[in-house]
């Protein structure tokens, strides 16, 4: 895997740990607490307008981990590539919407039907994926966005129009309230434990027989691997959890609309995993940090900008599309020069350090 | 009645713009195996220079029309030369993905230069019943206009992938880049003018779309649904996409004439997942046969 000896294991104990350095134990140790008490530190109830915006985006980031995650599983172990990936957050979120806002269900009931929903239809677009592989998938995913955003739209339109739907109610589970800082907390425990069940995923059976099947195909089926059933799996198991984080958008969001589901946002989650390093947990996370960051940080910066000067009223005027703009080509720039991703250039500066003082050596 | 045969003749002028759009997918994709998902954005630049030309800049009505697809062609050149030449060889996914982070580029530069509001290319001629049809339906300036310039630019592609010295260097690179290659053909200059050739239609399909009803940013989708008759043509085959274009038009009209407006993306969506799941290789295309 590294190319520092150090990190090869040598017995099947060092093989099966989850930390393979105490560096590594520590560094996500101070992650969860830095992630964990970054709210708290945060003044009482009266937040500043700009700490809110941080909370917001925080927020975002930890909760698009989840969904990057499910998608790294589909395209990065097994090599499904997915279009679909908003088809399925509408899926959740059109659940939440048909049996939380109509119904009136509570919100665990929900969460859990969303995420069957979802994995049901994963699972029943699973099967004529199989005869489909690369560009045709491509197409045959994009296409299947459209068609759920048509049911999705034909299913809002006579009952609540163009608004959407609503939640009246802040989100509640057990007696308690969602603020903005419980759903903070909330995204990242799930963007935490995703990391976890990704990681492990990855090193089990069905991680395996999923990166067996991304390399060749045939060969996978030669060593007796069902691809098939591994493949309707992964379909299932990404689109459930994609599913179930669509309903959590909605609940946070409180409000459902057709028009939010934009495909952009599907391009925007492959451009995550292939920007931080595609098949690996630590790439989907610094690819959500990137994409939802880097156009943050910009905003931030623009609006710290005299109004009266030129580039403040460019900026502020364009700033959405000069986002898109910029992060366009940050996807080029990837693909050309680090194709890898960000997870490549996080391994180079390990092994960078891990190496010195004979980092100038090239070890291949 | 009269709506039936509204439906059959109004299907032509459609089919004529699905076609000048799918031969950008199927020339690209022939020859350098890529799908180029930034077709949707290279139209709409193409039917807003025309539109800038026309306007801002006061070329004649004509000129303007012919040298805005020239443009889009020097950009599709440009983009592919930049972006796609030094990544040719690594898997088709990444260049697929190439082609998304294009398209992201363009959508967010087409806003700035030309606003989000979608616009009419004022033309100098009335969009009137140029010819009348039995039972009252009707072929408009401009709809009869794209089917001249959509038969002229079909059976240009056709000569000159035949006939043309340049063209069958382009099927021989197409078939076998390494052995084309090996015979003295230049391969990449071939390939960038692949990508100008290819987007050229685009743009005039982009600038048709622009006279008749409008031009702007949502007109993307149109890039992406004009894959439906690539695909049915098999993806490879420039008579197959013609062929496949006016399936499209007829199904696209039929479905908005029973569902109402809103049902024309999905329609053509649903025609594109059916034949994927039941014919992968179009009605025109071969199986592919893989070897193990």
């Amino acid at each position: 895997m590294t190319s520092k000896p150090g990190y090869l294991s040598t017995d099947y104990r060092q093989e099966l740990t989850f930390y393979k350095t105490r560096l590594q134990r520590i560094v996500v140790a101070i992650g969860i607490v830095l992630l964990v008490f970054y709210p708290v530190r945060m003044g009482g109830a009266l937040l500043s307008p700009f700490q809110t915006r941080q909370l917001t985006i925080f927020t975002t980031i930890t909760a698009a981990i989840p969904v990057a995650l499910s998608l790294n599983l589909l395209t990065g172990l097994a090599g499904q590539v997915s279009l679909g990936t908003v088809a399925f957050l509408a899926v959740g979120a059109f659940s939440a919407a048909a049996l939380g806002v109509e119904q009136g269900l509570p919100m665990i009931v929900v969460l859990v039907s969303a995420t069957v929903i979802s994995g049901l239809v994963g699972a029943l677009v699973g099967l004529p994926a199989l005869r489909l592989r690369g560009l045709y998938l491509v197409v045959a995913t994009m296409a299947l966005h459209f068609l759920v955003i048509f049911f999705a739209r034909k299913y809002q339109d006579p009952r609540v129009g163009v608004a959407g739907f609503r939640f009246d109610q802040p989100a509640q589970m057990f007696g308690h309230t969602f603020g903005a800082k419980t759903w903070y907390l909330v995204m990242s425990a799930l963007a935490v434990l995703a990391t976890i069940a990704f990681v492990n995923l990855r090193r089990s059976r069905y991680g395996r027989a999923w990166m067996m099947i991304r390399e060749r195909e045939i060969a996978a089926e030669v060593l007796g691997i069902n691809v098939t059933r591994y493949k309707v799996l992964a379909f299932t198991v990404s689109s459930a959890a994609i599913g179930f984080m669509g309903a959590l958008f909605a609940y946070r969001l409180r409000t459902i609309q057709v028009e939010s589901f934009h495909l952009d946002v599907a391009i925007d989650y492959i451009a995550i995993i292939i920007i931080g390093g595609i098949g690996t947990a630590h790439g989907a996370i610094f690819g959500t940090a990137m994409v939802y960051g880097f156009p943050f940080l910009i905003t931030e910066f623009a609006i710290r900008l005299p109004r009266e000067s030129t580039v403040g009223q460019f900026l502020s005027s364009e700033i959405y599309n000069l986002n898109r703009v910029l992060y366009g080509l940050a996807i080029v720039l990837f693909l050309l020069f680090e194709p890898r991703g960000i997870a490549a250039i996080w391994e180079r500066i390990r092994t960078w350090f891990a190496l010195w003082p004979f980092s100038r050596e090239r070890v291949s | 009645m009269n709506e039936l045969a509204d439906i059959l003749v109004s299907a032509i002028p459609l089919a004529f713009q699905y076609m000048l759009i799918g031969i950008a997918w199927v020339v690209v994709f022939r020859a350098t195996g890529v799908l180029n998902f930034a077709t949707g954005q290279f139209l709409i630049v193409g039917a807003f220079i025309a539109y800038s030309l026309t306007t801002t800049w006061n070329f004649p009505f004509l000129l303007g029309l012919v040298i805005a697809p020239l443009v889009v062609g020097v950009i599709g050149m440009i983009s592919y030369v930049l972006l796609l030449k030094p990544i040719a060889g690594q898997p088709p996914f990444s260049q697929v993905i190439m082609t998304f982070g294009l398209s992201i580029m363009l959508a967010g530069a087409i806003p700035i230069i030309w606003g989000d509001a979608s616009v009419r290319i004022p033309a100098p001629v009335d969009n009137g019943r140029l010819i009348e049809l039995p039972m009252g339906a009707f072929w408009s300036t401009f709809g009869f206009a794209t089917m001249v310039v959509g038969s002229l630019v079909l059976g240009g592609i056709l000569l000159f992938l035949r006939k043309v010295r340049m063209g069958s260097q382009m099927e021989a690179a197409a078939e076998r880049p390494l052995l084309a290659s090996q015979s003295g053909i230049n391969i990449n200059r071939l390939f960038s003018i692949s990508w100008a050739l290819a987007l050229i239609p685009a743009a005039l399909g982009g600038i048709s779309v622009g006279l008749t009803t409008a031009v702007g940013p949502p007109l993307a989708v149109l890039g992406l649904r004009a894959l439906a008759p690539v695909i049915i043509g098999g993806l490879e085959s420039i008579p197959g996409v013609a062929i496949g274009s006016i399936i499209v038009a007829l199904f696209e009209n039929t479905a908005i004439l029973i569902f109402g407006s809103d049902a024309q993306d999905a329609a053509v969506f649903t025609l594109l997942l059916v034949v994927l799941i039941f014919r992968p290789y179009g009605i025109f295309g071969r199986a592919e046969v893989r070897r193990v």
